[in-house]
């Protein structure tokens, strides 16, 4: 069965969304925590970008995720970034995705 | 969506329209909201209304009990308040401090957020394709809507004004925590925002699915004082149909 860790979602997920999602400027500005969450087993990723917008998410859960692909956790993932830079300083107003980027997933 | 016939039709003049968010709760500086939703049938089902507090707290008798600075308070149908006093200061004329309202319809106990209720029991309403659904009460407004023949319903809820008025920036939103078909999905992002935001987030439902969701928010209470009382912290409801102004109230 396919798992995640923090290392391997960092790598696979996060940060190849962010490069599509943030501009170069605001990815330099931003900082990226991943840490256990409440329940077990969970992560919780914490995005701070520049001064004053930051974003949480529950980004790993099992058990209602485990076995989730890549792309399936991709695709949550920028969903939820999606509302939170238009609602966000940095990006407000702004619709962005990463379709593209999810299309290479592996599904 | 697999194992449901998608004969998207719309219906108007839902039985359950008017009602109430079914189980709403706000308890220890927080709010919880919990319904449950069946996705696409004919007819509704209406739930109980659920009210909230419309009580000052004049003194002791009315209070209820007083433990360890946290003032409980029983209304008389069946909802409960709990204020911490012992985080509260005053200065003129008005209170302040951590509050919380409690607000459980038919003497339910917060527990029945953990779970979802068994799949086909009574209570469900019924939400049609196309149709923009909205239940309120004293404490907000939650609203649901999906396109015919599509698998997404996006949701949000809001504070009424007189919740919004008694609350004090931020809110923490925990996330919300939903199960189609009494599975467990994941929970949605959390929001640290102003009272007056609009939470919102999407359901991936399709026809005939049931619904269940509970989320959690925390706030503190702006608390008022009646000035020609001695007590220091008022709480009151603020729905259309409870008379208002009661003096020192802002809601």
């Amino acid at each position: 069965m396919l798992t995640w860790d923090a290392t391997s979602l960092r790598v696979r997920v996060v940060e190849p969304i962010l490069a599509v999602m943030l501009t170069p400027e605001e990815a330099r500005s931003t900082r990226v925590e991943i840490r256990p969450g409440d329940e077990e087993g969970w992560l919780i990723l914490r995005l701070t970008v520049g001064p004053a917008d930051e974003f949480v998410s529950y980004l790993y859960q099992p058990p209602s995720m485990t076995g989730w692909s890549q792309r399936e956790i991709g695709q949550k993932l920028a969903d939820e970034l999606h509302d939170f830079i238009a609602e966000s300083a940095f990006g407000w107003g702004q619709t962005r995705d990463a379709d593209e980027l999810l299309q290479s997933f592996e599904a | 969506m697999d194992g449901f016939a998608l004969s998207d039709h719309a219906h108007a003049g839902d039985a359950a329209a008017a009602t109430a968010i079914d189980r709403v709760v706000i308890n220890s500086h927080t709010a919880t909201f919990g319904s449950k939703l069946k996705i696409g049938l004919a007819s509704g089902v209406p739930l109980s209304q659920a009210r909230t507090i419309v009580r000052h707290i004049t003194d002791s008798t009315d209070a209820g009990s007083v433990n360890n600075g946290v003032l409980t308070v029983r209304a008389h149908d069946s909802v409960v308040s709990t204020i911490s006093q012992g985080a509260g200061r005053a200065h003129q004329g008005a209170a302040e401090g951590r509050g919380s309202l409690t607000k459980m319809a038919g003497g339910a106990t917060p527990a029945i957020f953990d779970t979802p209720p068994p799949v086909g029991s009574t209570g469900y309403h019924n939400i049609h394709c196309d149709v923009d659904k909205l239940f309120s009460d004293s404490d907000g407004s939650f609203g649901v809507q999906r396109k015919c023949g599509s698998g997404k319903a996006p949701w949000r809820y809001t504070f009424s004004p007189g919740l919004a008025s008694i609350c004090r920036d931020p809110v923490t939103e925990r996330g919300l925590d939903w199960w189609v078909n009494a599975h467990r999905k994941p929970r949605q992002a959390p929001h640290i925002v102003p009272c007056v935001y609009v939470f919102h987030g999407t359901f991936t439902v399709g026809k005939g699915d049931y619904l269940w969701y509970t989320d959690r928010y925390l706030f503190q209470v702006q608390l008022t004082r009646r000035p020609e009382m001695p007590s220091s912290i008022y709480t009151g409801d603020c729905a259309s149909s409870v008379p208002q102004a009661e003096p020192g109230l802002r809601c």
